[in-house]
Formats: C-alpha cells, sequence, structure tokens
C-alpha cells in the first residue's frame, strides 16, 4: 500500500472515486439477473468500504461467488458498525465523483428513477496496480450487490439510508 | 753523533781510470785549497748527494762528465759506510746507489757496475742511524707537511756552509732559502737540540687529541643536558595524559621527580592493552542489528497506531450504545442521501448531477431527489443494528497492549545497541589514542634511559680531564720550554766567546741564536740587531762561523744527537778576497817556491784581511781540538800555506794549483766519445 500521503492524495483525487463508483455499477449490471439498473444510492458504498484499508484488505481476500454475507462475517463487528459513520463522512465525495463519471460519460443518471446506467465496459489499460485493484474491487461490490436484496445489504453493512 | 767522512771517492766513466780519493782526518781541520775551478765548491754537493739529497747539485761538465759514481766512506760509532751514488747523466738526478757497511773497514771497490739500493732506503737507514723520532710535530694534526716528523735530510743545514751560505746576512743555514725547508726546520730545531725530548713530543700529540676529544665530548654533554631539561617539562604532561587516558590511577605530585613518574609510566605501559580492543566484526553486526531493530520498530510503531484508532472507534461506538448495553445494539438513524442532496442544491445552487449553476432543470432535480427517497424506504426501514463487539474489543485491546510491550521492547534494545555501539566507537577512539599515546611515551622513556647513561659520558669527561692535567704536570716537569732556553743561552754564550778571536765591528756585544728567523740576533747595549741589520761580510762570516761552530759544540755535548759531527765551511775569506789575480794567488798561496812566501807589499796591502783570515782559521780550529777528536771540520778556500800554515790542528788534504785538482787530469778527455753517456 502507498504512504500515507500517496493515499490522501488518492482519496482526495476525485477521477479514482469516479472510477470506482462506474465500476460498481458496471459489477451490478454485469451480475443482475433481470437487468435492471443500480440503485443510486449504492454508489454511496465503494468509497467509504475501498478507500478504507481494513475492509478493502478483506474485499480483496473474498472471492466475488462468495458474497456480501461472506465479507461481513469476515470482517470485526466494530468495523462494519463504523461503516455507517464513514458513508456520512464520504458523502460529497461519492456524489462528485458520480457527477464526475457522469461528465465522463462513464455512467448515465436516470434522474426520474434514481438509477445509474453503466456506458463503458472496460477503460484503456490503467498502469498502476493498486488502483486496478481497487477498481476491481469495486466491481466485486457490485456484484454481491446484485446477489442479494436491498434490504439484506443495509442490514448486513449496518448502514440505513 | 759520530760521524766522520774519511774519504771522498769518484768513480772514472771507464774502468781502467779507476778511482780517485781523497782521504780526510778526524779531528782535524781538513783544509784543501786552491784555485778557482779546481773544484772546491763541488765537493759540499757531492757530500749532500751522497747522503741523499733529491737533486744533484755538482757541477755539470767537468766532474760530471768524467766520473760514473761518487761516494763517501763513513765512519760511525760502530761501523764503516760507503755511500756511493751514481752520476745522474742526463737527468736531474738518479736514485741509483751503492751502500756497503762493515763495523770494522769496507773495501771500497775498484769499480762500480751497478747499485745495490736506493735513495729512498739510504735516506731510512740515515734516520735510523740518527735515532730520530718517528713523531710528527703536527700536533693540531693539520696535515701540514712542515710539521712532518724530522729527517736526517733536515739536519744538513747544521753541516755545511757552502759559499753562498757562509756571508750571506739573509741566509744563515744550508737550504733554507727555500720556504718549505726553513719551517720545516724550525719546527724541529727544539727537537733537533735536545730540548724536546720524544717523551715531550709523545705526550704533546696525546695531550692534543684528548683536547679535542674532549671538547666534543663536552659539546655531546651539553646537547643532551638541553634535551633532558625539556624532556623533563614534558613528562608532566605525558603523566596527565596517561591518567586521563586511565593508565595510571595516582595522581601527580607536585614534587614528584622525573624518575619516580617514568617508573610509573613504564610499568602502566607494560600492560596488556590487546584485551581491551573490541574487534571490528562486533562493530559489523552491531550496526546490521541495529538497522534491523529500526526496521522492526518502524513497522510496530505503525501496527500500534492502527490498533489505536480501531479501539478509539470502538470506545466512541460503545458511548453511543450506551443506552442500549444490555441489548447490544446501536441505534442508526438515517443517512438521509436526499435530504442532503436537498439542501446541497437548495444552499449552492448547483446541480449536484452535473455541477452547472441554475441551468433550469430543478424539475428534474426535484424529481430526482423524490425519487432517491422513494429507494431509501425500500433499501432500509430498521433502526438499529447489533452492536455485539465487546468480545472483539478485548482482542484488539490485548493486541495493542502486546504490540505496545514489543514496540517499547524493540526501541530499548536499539537504545542499548546504539548505547553500545557508541561506546564501541568510543572504545575505539580510545584505544586508538592508548596506542598513540603508547608509543609516544616508550620513545620518552628511552630517551630517559638514554640520559641516565649519560652518567657514563660524565665518567668519560671526568677521565680525560683528569689525564689532560696528568700530561700537563709531566710536560711541566720535562719543560721543554726552559730547557730550550737554557741550551740556548749555552750556545749562545759559546758563540759570544768565539765572537772577540774574529773580526768583527762589536767584539764585546754577544750574539743569539733567533729561532723565529732562523739567524743570529746581535745584543747591543741599547738595542738588539739582526744579522742583515749588522753590516759588513766581514761580520757575517764571523758571525756564520761562531754559531755554527756553537751548534756543533752543543750537539756534540749532548748524549744521543742526531746531528752529524762535521762542518764544511767553503770559502770563508771571499769578503776579504772576492777576486784575487792570479798572480797574487800565486803569490798568497806561496806557488813560486823561489820567491818569497808573501811578499811584503802584498803583506803590506792586505795585511789586515789576510790577518782576518788567519783569524778565522784559528777560530775554527781552536774549537776543533776543544772538541778531542769529536769534531771534524773541512775549510776549502783559496788561502794559502802562509795564511794558516801554523795553525795548531790544521791538515791540509791536497793543494789544487798547477793542474791539480778534483778530478784527475788524466781523466778528463780521456772518453771523449763517452763523455756525457751517462753509462760506462
Amino acid at each position: 500500500m502507498s504512504s500515507l500521503g500517496e493515499l490522501a492524495t488518492e482519496i482526495q483525487n476525485p477521477g479514482l472515486g469516479a472510477g470506482l463508483v462506474w465500476q460498481c455499477t458496471t459489477g451490478y449490471q454485469d451480475t443482475v439477473e433481470d437487468g435492471h439498473s443500480c440503485p443510486i444510492a449504492f454508489l454511496f458504498l465503494p468509497l467509504p468500504l475501498i478507500l478504507h484499508s481494513d475492509s478493502n484488505h478483506i474485499i480483496s481476500h473474498t472471492y466475488r461467488s462468495s458474497g456480501l454475507r461472506k465479507f461481513v462475517s469476515k470482517a470485526a463487528p466494530d468495523e462494519i458498525l463504523s461503516i455507517h459513520e464513514r458513508v456520512e463522512a464520504f458523502r460529497s465525495k461519492t456524489m462528485r465523483s458520480i457527477f464526475l463519471a457522469s461528465r465522463a460519460k462513464l455512467i448515465r443518471i436516470n434522474a426520474s428513477k434514481a438509477e445509474v446506467w453503466s456506458l463503458r465496459k472496460s477503460l484503456p489499460e490503467v498502469p498502476d496496480a493498486d488502483t486496478r485493484k481497487l477498481l476491481r474491487n469495486a466491481s466485486k461490490l457490485g456484484a454481491w450487490f446484485a446477489q442479494i436484496t436491498p434490504h439484506e445489504i443495509a442490514v448486513l453493512l449496518g448502514v440505513r439510508f | 753523533m759520530r760521524f766522520h767522512i774519511e774519504k771522498l771517492l769518484l768513480w772514472a766513466r771507464s774502468k781502467e781510470l779507476g778511482r780517485r780519493d781523497l782521504a780526510f782526518s778526524s779531528g782535524k781541520v781538513n783544509i784543501i785549497t786552491g784555485y778557482s775551478k779546481t773544484g772546491k765548491s763541488a765537493i759540499i754537493p757531492i757530500i749532500d748527494y751522497c747522503l741523499g739529497s733529491d737533486t744533484c747539485s755538482i757541477p755539470v761538465q767537468t766532474i760530471r762528465d768524467t766520473c760514473s759514481w761518487f761516494g763517501i766512506l763513513v765512519s760511525t760509532e760502530e761501523e764503516q759506510w760507503l755511500l756511493a751514488r751514481r752520476e745522474p747523466g742526463s737527468q736531474r738526478s738518479t736514485g741509483d746507489m751503492f751502500v756497503l757497511r762493515d763495523p770494522e773497514k769496507v773495501e771500497v771497490p775498484k769499480w762500480i757496475d751497478a747499485g745495490n739500493t736506493n735513495v729512498q732506503d739510504v735516506k731510512r737507514s740515515l734516520d735510523e742511524l740518527a735515532g730520530l723520532t718517528q713523531f710528527d710535530f703536527d700536533f693540531e694534526e693539520s696535515g701540514s707537511g712542515f710539521r712532518g716528523r724530522p729527517a736526517f735530510r733536515d739536519l744538513m743545514a747544521f753541516l755545511f756552509q757552502p759559499q753562498n751560505v757562509i756571508a750571506n746576512p739573509e741566509i744563515f743555514f744550508y737550504k733554507t732559502s727555500s720556504f718549505a725547508h726553513r719551517e720545516k726546520l724550525k719546527s724541529i730545531f727544539p727537537y733537533v737540540l735536545g730540548a724536546m725530548s720524544a717523551e715531550v713530543l709523545a705526550l704533546t700529540h696525546e695531550k692534543n687529541r684528548l683536547r679535542s676529544e674532549l671538547k666534543k665530548k663536552e659539546r655531546e654533554y651539553r646537547k643532551i643536558t638541553e634535551l633532558s631539561n625539556r624532556w623533563i617539562g614534558e613528562i608532566r604532561a605525558r603523566y596527565q595524559t596517561a591518567r586521563e587516558l586511565g593508565l595510571v590511577q595516582i595522581s601527580v605530585d607536585e614534587n614528584a621527580q622525573p624518575e619516580e613518574l617514568v617508573e610509573i609510566l613504564r610499568t602502566a605501559m607494560s600492560r596488556d592493552l590487546s584485551a581491551v580492543r573490541p574487534s571490528i566484526e562486533m562493530l559489523e553486526e552491531g550496526v546490521e542489528e541495529l538497522v534491523r531493530l529500526e526496521r522492526e520498530e518502524a513497522d510496530l510503531s505503525t501496527r500500534v497506531s492502527e490498533l489505536r484508532r480501531r479501539l478509539g472507534e470502538m470506545r466512541r461506538l460503545g458511548e453511543s450504545s450506551s443506552e442500549y448495553r444490555e441489548a447490544l445494539t446501536v441505534k442508526r438513524s438515517r443517512l438521509a442521501l436526499s435530504d442532503w442532496l436537498s439542501n446541497r442544491i437548495d444552499e449552492e445552487g448547483k446541480c449536484p448531477l452535473c455541477g452547472v449553476t441554475d441551468h433550469g432543470a430543478e424539475e428534474e432535480l426535484h424529481s430526482f431527489v423524490d425519487a432517491l427517497r422513494v429507494t431509501e424506504v425500500e433499501l432500509s426501514d430498521f433502526s438499529s443494528v447489533p452492536a455485539a463487539f465487546d468480545r472483539e474489543m478485548e482482542r484488539v485491546r490485548g493486541e495493542l497492549s502486546d504490540a505496545m510491550d514489543a514496540l517499547s521492547a524493540v526501541r530499548d534494545e536499539r537504545e542499548a545497541l546504539a548505547i553500545r555501539s557508541r561506546e564501541v566507537r568510543e572504545e575505539r577512539f580510545r584505544t586508538t589514542s592508548i596506542a598513540r599515546f603508547q608509543g609516544n611515551v616508550e620513545e620518552a622513556i628511552d630517551r630517559f634511559d638514554a640520559l641516565q647513561s649519560d652518567s657514563e659520558l660524565v665518567e668519560e669527561l671526568d677521565g680525560l680531564r683528569t689525564r689532560i692535567s696528568e700530561i700537563e704536570v709531566r710536560l711541566e716537569q720535562l719543560d721543554p720550554r726552559r730547557r730550550l732556553d737554557r741550551m740556548l743561552r749555552r750556545i749562545s754564550a759559546h758563540a759570544s766567546a768565539i765572537i772577540p778571536k774574529l773580526d768583527v765591528e762589536r767584539p764585546n756585544d754577544p750574539i743569539e741564536l733567533h729561532l723565529g728567523e732562523l739567524t743570529v740576533v746581535v745584543k747591543g747595549p741599547d738595542r738588539d740587531d739582526y744579522l742583515w741589520e749588522v753590516g759588513s761580510g766581514a761580520n757575517w762570516v764571523a758571525y756564520h762561523v761562531a754559531m755554527i761552530l756553537a751548534l756543533q759544540d752543543h750537539f756534540i755535548q749532548q748524549d744521543h744527537s742526531p746531528v752529524p759531527s762535521f762542518v764544511v765551511f767553503d770559502q770563508p775569506s771571499q769578503v776579504y778576497f772576492p777576486q784575487l789575480s792570479l798572480e797574487a794567488m800565486k803569490r798568497w798561496g806561496g806557488d813560486e817556491p823561489d820567491q818569497p812566501l808573501v811578499e811584503p807589499e802584498v803583506l803590506a796591502e792586505h795585511d789586515e784581511d789576510i790577518e782576518a783570515v788567519r783569524r778565522i782559521y784559528s777560530a775554527i780550529a781552536q774549537d776543533t781540538l776543544k772538541q778531542n777528536g769529536e769534531l771534524q771540520a773541512f775549510i776549502f778556500d783559496h788561502a794559502g800555506k802562509t795564511t794558516w800554515g801554523n795553525i795548531e790542528g790544521v791538515h791540509l788534504v791536497e793543494e789544487w794549483r798547477e793542474g791539480r785538482k778534483l778530478v784527475p787530469e788524466h781523466w778528463i778527455g780521456h772518453d771523449q766519445g763517452l763523455a756525457g753517456s751517462g753509462h760506462p
């Protein structure tokens, strides 16, 4: 993992955020069975989960097929409890990321339904391996969201929208 | 020493002409009288040549052309010697000599074919015969040739008074026209007189040698003393350093003697310091270990911060769930993103979706927010979440504690290692300092020991000084200065007694020998005059004759004088009769048998002069007789029998007039063709 300073820059980097929300959308889209779009509320989850070393670490070490439940069982209870606060903290940044992703034509926002649609499957080559990992994790998250009911997501992650 | 010339010998060029002998008598005045150019003045050079002169001064032509060898037959105390030397021919001289020695009588050969020795060997033999010392007079060892050892050759000065010396006011002694001979004679004079014995010479040499050695050693001693004083100042400082380095424990006493300090230092230096010295390996290991520990510390530090943060978050959660502690749940309030967005739109006036201000799509925005609100309800309708993380919190707390302990331990270890490395570095520095100091002190101790051995030097100095004063005492006893003065006074007295008998202006003024100028000083009532300050040839001859006779008298009185006991005067009458007409000479010499021996007129003319000459002969004869046969004198002159005929002690050897000469008449012209060939 890169140093604290670099991490701060990455967190501040809206581009990364945009990439994360887009990948989450893409993951969701690819996994969901009935082909409906990703609720915009879910996009407030990738940044607080991935831009946090502990939870990101667990995401990396949980198979896509294992699902969100597996992730939660691995995480410490206090970690789960802190997700809600982190979501709150990342609100603005997430909003900006969504906006950027939209402007970059990575996603399209369906305002009337408050849903998001991914416009692109893949980005040109990202040189940094760490960043690639983060984006992959975002995609994994999206897939996990698509596997279970919205209510279960909320309960499992202890987040009350 | 007894050394008389019995014969003068000449060998002709050709064998059939054989040998010519000229026999002399001892204990008398041997007179050869004759015209000029008869060879009278060749006799001194011949004798000198046979006694080993460097060059041959025998007049060329007649004499040298007719002779092949020259020789003298000498009798000494013990034996007879034949000393013959080859005529040099076209060379300046030759070293070819023929010598025979016999305790009784030497058989003089009729003919000499070849030499049997050389002049160097002969000179050496003569030196031995005279018993001359091997010591030189070069006390300061300047290497000056004038201070060399006395040689037989140097003594010729006392034997010969040739015609150019006998009446010479400037030159008193034979061969002293040469600067080298003059200086040599001056050096050896006291010795020759017998005032300076061989013992005195030896002691004087030793004294001078010891003096220069003493000076050298005194210089050495002074230098060492200087060093010593400086060093004593240093030693205290060194001792202090030794204390600082921990090599000695005892503190410096103000009045401690250098010797004490040295001994303590010496002991300190002998301690084995190698055990104290840490190895290079130890140092390198220390550095590696240190780096490892630092890395470990950094990792642990990070872990501790993370755990602390988690614990902090847990505590916060714990606080918020305090009301529900029994149920172990946390109340959750809604994120309400929709409300938040709505507020954002109202406050900032920007579209949260596209960021553009006031693009006139409020409708759409509001419908978006509504749609979002709907999903929020669907997403989650619970209000509390389970908060069972106590066990986790304990676990984390435990982990944090462990991590902090580990961190602490690593920090301690690192600290300890750092200290140890610093100590190691300091120790290394200290050891090299010690090593350097050790070197310095050992050197200083060596110097100190060397200074102690200067007591040897002091002993040497004392020894030298003692010996020198011993020598000085002995020399004072021997007192060559006093002896010399005494001898000179006696000689002067003897000479002064002869003077009144001769024709001098001031017969009552005594004369003295002046060694510095090698001349005679006439001591008047008001002033003293050197010989050359006194005028008149008559004076000069008189003073020459008187002093030479006085010297010979002195030599004969000595027990072991090296000087041969003969003296030759050549032409003492020259000042009176420098030029005589053949006529007058004939008459004076009594050649005309039918004429009276001396014509009255001639007598009347030269009355005083003849008388003067007679007085010279008389004085010489008297002195010779006084010596009771020890002295042998020679006079070669014009003066005829009339002058000296009835003086007691004279002996006429030959008269060389009317064809009689040194060289037999029949020899001349005999070997016309062979003359000048140089070889028989």
